[in-house]
């Protein structure tokens, strides 16, 4: 159900509107001053304020103000003493959705109250449009958020990995030079000693083969060298 | 009569020792020194050098048991500042390297150069 501020000091006005409103199907809700309608805000988030413009200390634009000032989004709708334009522009100027002069026609006021409700709603579902989103954008940023840990996990770990695999297929590669080293000097030695032609043939083959295997090590350790 | 150079020859390798041996020993100026580790290599030194046979050039492998090549480069220069100690190494990595040079290392020389070259590079040493 609607919820319906009227802010009149005179009671008269506030016990008329109060039951035509009534009759419409909105609650309603009255205050005579600033103070009561001070309370009567705190207390509840109404669709739409009646606010008289001729009210005692602060007036009607005084709580007009605080109520803009408060960030209550409730449209105010202000009644102006006789049809006086300047009261009514200056209600505009200070935030007021709406005015309606006195005498109040019936017609005209539950017109105005009407689209103040209307465009309530409007800006209550835009608001809750808004907290949604935010809530969505929050869960999306957490979730990239912890995809990207995982990501960052994942990619350390085949880093780790790969430097692991390169320290070890250096190491390898070193491991291979003494040896290497080692046949390729008694190779040299034994095809320079007295051989049969045949013998001479197949070492040098050996030799040959034992230099590829060399040519190998050498280039993987070159491709390795900047890996660590 | 001609000279005769001395060479110490550090390796736990005994296939690498010999092949040194040999390839340095075919210069006949060459008498070829060896030693296991960097410990006898250290003792070596020492005896070679009150004997009137200081070497002319250590070949120093890194990888030793007992005592590694970086720790026996020490002690020879402690001995004998003006010692030349090569590393002759098949570890050619930049920390190892610079490992070397700090004890004091002439030089690195990669063992893939194969030995007639090491032993060309020997006698260039020897006869500067």
């Amino acid at each position: 159900m609607d919820e319906i501020l009227i802010v009149d000091d005179d009671l008269s006005v506030r016990e008329v509107l109060e039951a035509r409103l009534i009759k419409e199907g909105y609650a309603v809700d009255t205050a005579e001053d600033f103070d009561h309608a001070k309370e009567a805000l705190a207390e509840r988030n109404f669709d739409a304020i009646i606010l008289d413009v001729v009210l005692p200390g602060v007036g009607g634009i005084g709580i007009l103000e605080y109520i803009k000032n408060a960030d209550i989004e409730t449209p105010v709708i202000m009644i102006t003493g006789d049809p006086n334009v300047e009261t009514a522009a200056r209600s505009v100027q200070h935030g007021a959705y709406d005015y309606i002069s006195k005498p109040i026609r019936k017609e005209r006021m539950l017109g105005v109250v009407q689209r103040a409700v209307e465009k309530k709603g409007l800006i209550d579902r835009k608001k809750e449009s808004e907290k949604k989103n935010l809530e969505y954008q929050k869960e999306l940023e957490g979730k990239v958020e912890e995809r990207t840990g995982e990501l960052k996990n994942a990619y350390e770990l085949l880093g780790a990995e790969y430097s692991r695999k390169v320290k070890f297929m250096r190491k390898t590669s070193h491991e291979f030079i003494n040896p290497l080293s080692i046949i390729i000097g008694h190779l040299t030695l034994l095809i320079e000693s007295d051989l049969s032609d045949e013998q001479r043939r197949r070492l040098e083959s050996v030799s040959e083969n034992v230099k590829r295997i060399e040519h190998l090590v050498q280039d993987t350790l070159e491709v390795t060298s900047n890996e660590e | 009569m001609k000279m005769t150079y001395h060479v110490l020859v550090v390796d736990d390798e005994p296939d690498i020792l010999e092949l040194l041996s040999i390839y340095l020993s075919m210069n006949d100026r060459i008498e070829v020194h060896t030693a296991e580790n960097g410990e006898i290599a250290v003792e070596m030194y020492h005896d070679l050098a009150t004997n009137g046979s200081r070497p002319g050039i250590i070949l120093m492998d890194l990888m030793m048991p007992v005592m590694g090549g970086i720790e026996a480069t020490r002690k020879i220069l402690e001995y004998d500042s003006d010692a030349k100690i090569y590393v002759v190494t098949a570890y050619t990595e930049p920390d190892l390297i610079r490992d070397a040079m700090d004890a004091g290392a002439k030089d690195v020389i990669n063992k893939m150069a194969g030995f007639p070259e090491i032993s060309e590079m020997v006698m260039g040493v020897l006869t500067s």
